[in-house]
């Protein structure tokens, strides 16, 4: 088992709510967080995450461990340790 | 397409038109384009940026006030009184189309008036007036009050406030109250020629050269905009401060003078706050479907304030890099630099500044008059914008720019700027290539002449690892290249969140007339660039000033995901000359001929 602090920011409050939630899980990968957190919050979570296509994270959708983007890590089936941060953010830009 | 300027003689009270042929306006494109050829011709090297012998560029582009989307800016030029270098800012609003319903595509300011004066043009034609009495009003009173003299409540107004009468540095045109050609002091430019704002009223029509074309390519632009989910949804429901919290996140959000790049209560400064609590509803320019303006209004005191903003780089300058977690106080402290008229970003960057030489004991108490200078402090930054604007107390000091201020009190190296222009808000230290962009844009610490935050955190249009140095040469050079392109059509750089430069042909091609292909069209932007470094260089600047301050090449973060990296900028330097043509930082003979700029 893991302890990981999960947030959801922006389109993501609505579903992970707005403070970060601490999670004891399992989970051995982010896929299984995801996986996870879709049973606890429910399908609209991983409709918002993931291109229901290919299974992958939707275009534009940022998934952080430690302030990592997963894409240079081992994306989805980067591994999680205890005290990991994951945070997921919709498409964020400006100026 | 030509484009038809209005020259103004302020010292001669003279006015005429002159129409700049379709071959240069297709060379330029128009806005900033051909507001920098315009000042690299008319005046010479080193000459003083407040003194009458600058000239002042108000420019649309091509496609102000069409259907091309996001078409409402306009562009200032001049030479910047804070770098001595290329001073130029881009604006929203609603000036710009209203300027070409005028019968104007651009105004060109050149003199100084003896007394205070505002020009009213009005439907082709043009009145100097006297602003006596507008002459120490804030930019929200100049407006009401020209307004309301003139009989016209359509008048759209391009204004300065005392920031720009009492030539601080960082003093911005104001456009609608709250939209702002923020940066490089071309607000302190205006005021130097004693122009306190030029009033604008036009019921004309903006010519296309083929109009059946444009409706299907503007349609379909739109669906992009719209479809996309940052200019769609992320950027009209929270904001450019949506930032906060993925800035945050990474380890990139400079706090305490870019001390570290982790602020802990950061979030509470975050675009999804502003909608929690001081939200009243979003607002777009002219002509723009993705409404990232915001309505506030702040009931708390003592920052009560019914006004627009904060954005996310003056939540970051008046807040994280101040040391400030409250988000009414800053929002007070911005809506004070949209009425007396500054840049927030210099503004809060060099306020930063200070408080990190205060807190090393460097700054005299008695210029202080019992204001605790310190990180953290809200009422400070409160008072100092105040006191800025108007160059009262320490305020004076303030309005030098942080580089000044730096070398006045001994230490320069605590000034966050590169070649005089405040930074704005990301580490270089995480997002390398975004660092390049900063050392490398002609007007000095910018992010927006090359937007590597795109790519390296929001993955648009691919995603890039921040923390990789190679390739990243090539990026800015894109991002410089097709930017030069948006500011000179002018069109809001958001739209590139949703628009490619084919997108941006398909719409320019049917106004203009013109055939570009993307790839001229990017090749104008690679022209646009040098002829800006050109302009640059012949001012005196080179390799050395591409550069980042000290602490963001020696001093590794100290905590977060960046922890123990530093800016790489010595790997991707001459990477980016190579790709760009240049050597030491100066366009070769061969780049120059190359883009017809010999």
């Amino acid at each position: 088992m893991v302890r990981v602090i999960v947030r959801g920011y922006a389109s993501f409050r609505e579903v992970l709510g707005r403070e970060d939630l601490e999670i004891v899980t399992d989970a051995g990968t982010v896929r299984q967080l995801v996986e996870y957190l879709t049973e606890k919050y429910g399908n609209s979570f991983a409709s918002a995450l993931l291109d229901s296509a290919s299974g992958d994270v939707l275009r534009g959708n940022k998934v952080l461990v430690n302030g990592r983007d997963i894409d240079f890590l081992q994306g989805l089936t980067t591994r999680l340790k205890d005290g990991d941060r994951v945070v997921f953010f919709p498409p964020v830009g400006g100026g | 397409m030509e484009f038809r300027l209005l020259r103004v003689d302020l010292t001669r009270r003279k006015t005429w038109t002159q129409t700049i042929d379709d071959a240069t306006t297709k060379k330029f494109i128009g806005g900033r384009g051909l507001g920098l050829k315009l000042l690299y011709d008319e005046t010479n090297a080193g000459i003083d940026a407040l003194g009458p012998e600058n000239k002042l560029f108000f420019m649309t582009g091509p496609i102000t006030g069409t259907t091309f989307p996001m078409s409402g800016r306009f562009h200032v030029v001049t030479k910047s009184p804070a770098t001595g270098g290329i001073g130029d800012s881009n604006c929203g609003g609603d000036w710009g189309p209203e300027l070409r319903y005028a019968g104007f595509d651009g105004v060109a300011i050149e003199g100084k008036a003896e007394k205070p004066t505002y020009l009213w043009i009005n439907d082709g034609k043009i009145e100097f007036r006297d602003a006596k009495k507008l002459w120490g009003k804030g930019v929200w009173d100049t407006e009401d009050m020209i307004r309301e003299e003139l009989g016209e409540p359509k008048a759209k107004l391009a204004s300065i406030g005392p920031a720009g009468e009492n030539a601080v540095l960082f003093a911005s045109i104001m456009n609608d109250k709250h939209r702002a050609a923020g940066r490089a002091g071309v607000g302190a430019v205006m005021g130097s020629k004693n122009l306190k704002s030029i009033a604008v009223r036009g019921t004309g029509k903006v010519a296309v050269a083929h109009p059946g074309q444009l409706g299907a390519a503007a349609k379909n632009a739109l669906e992009k905009i719209r479809a996309n989910r940052l200019t769609g949804k992320t950027l009209p429901e929270l904001g450019t401060a949506a930032l906060v919290n993925i800035i945050n996140e990474i380890g990139a959000f400079p706090t305490r003078n870019f001390q570290t790049g982790v602020f802990p209560t950061g979030g509470k400064t975050s675009g999804e706050t502003m909608r929690d609590t001081i939200l009243t509803k979003a607002k777009s320019c002219w002509g723009c479907p993705v409404a990232c303006g915001r309505v506030t209004k702040v009931t708390t005191a003592p920052y009560q304030v019914d006004g627009e903003g904060p954005e996310y780089e003056t939540v970051w300058s008046l807040g994280a890099m101040c040391g400030i977690d409250d988000l009414n106080a800053i929002t007070m402290s911005h809506n004070i630099c949209d009425d007396l008229g500054m840049d927030p970003i210099s503004l809060g960057v060099t306020i930063a500044c200070a408080m990190e030489l205060s807190e090393k004991g460097k700054i005299p108490k008695d210029k202080l008059y019992g204001l605790d200078l310190k990180f953290g402090n809200p009422q400070a930054v409160v008072q100092l914008a105040y006191w800025t604007g108007y160059r009262s107390n320490f305020g004076d000091d303030l309005a030098m720019g942080s580089k000044r201020l730096a070398e006045k009190y001994g230490e320069p190296d605590l000034a966050m700027q590169v070649k005089g222009l405040e930074l704005p808000a990301y580490d270089p230290r995480v997002v390398q290539g975004h660092g390049l962009g900063y050392a490398t844009s002609n007007r000095g610490g910018c992010h927006l002449r090359a937007y590597m935050i795109a790519p390296e955190v929001a993955g648009i249009p691919e995603k890039l690892d921040p923390y990789q140095t190679e390739g990243k040469a090539k990026w800015v050079k894109t991002f410089q290249d097709l930017f030069s392109v948006a500011d000179s059509l002018v069109t809001c750089k958001f739209s590139t969140f949703a628009l490619s430069a084919d997108d941006f042909k398909e719409l320019a091609n049917p106004i203009t007339g013109w055939n570009w292909s993307a790839e001229e069209l990017m090749e104008t932007g690679d022209r646009i660039y040098t002829l800006e470094r050109m302009y640059i260089n012949r001012e005196g600047f080179g390799r050395k000033d591409d550069t980042l301050p000290k602490r963001l090449l020696t001093e590794p973060l100290p905590e977060g995901p960046g922890k123990g990296h530093v800016s790489e900028l010595g790997k991707m330097l001459d990477d980016y000359y190579s790709v760009r043509g240049w050597r030491d930082g100066k366009p070769t003979n061969e780049t120059v001929k190359r883009l017809g700029l010999s």
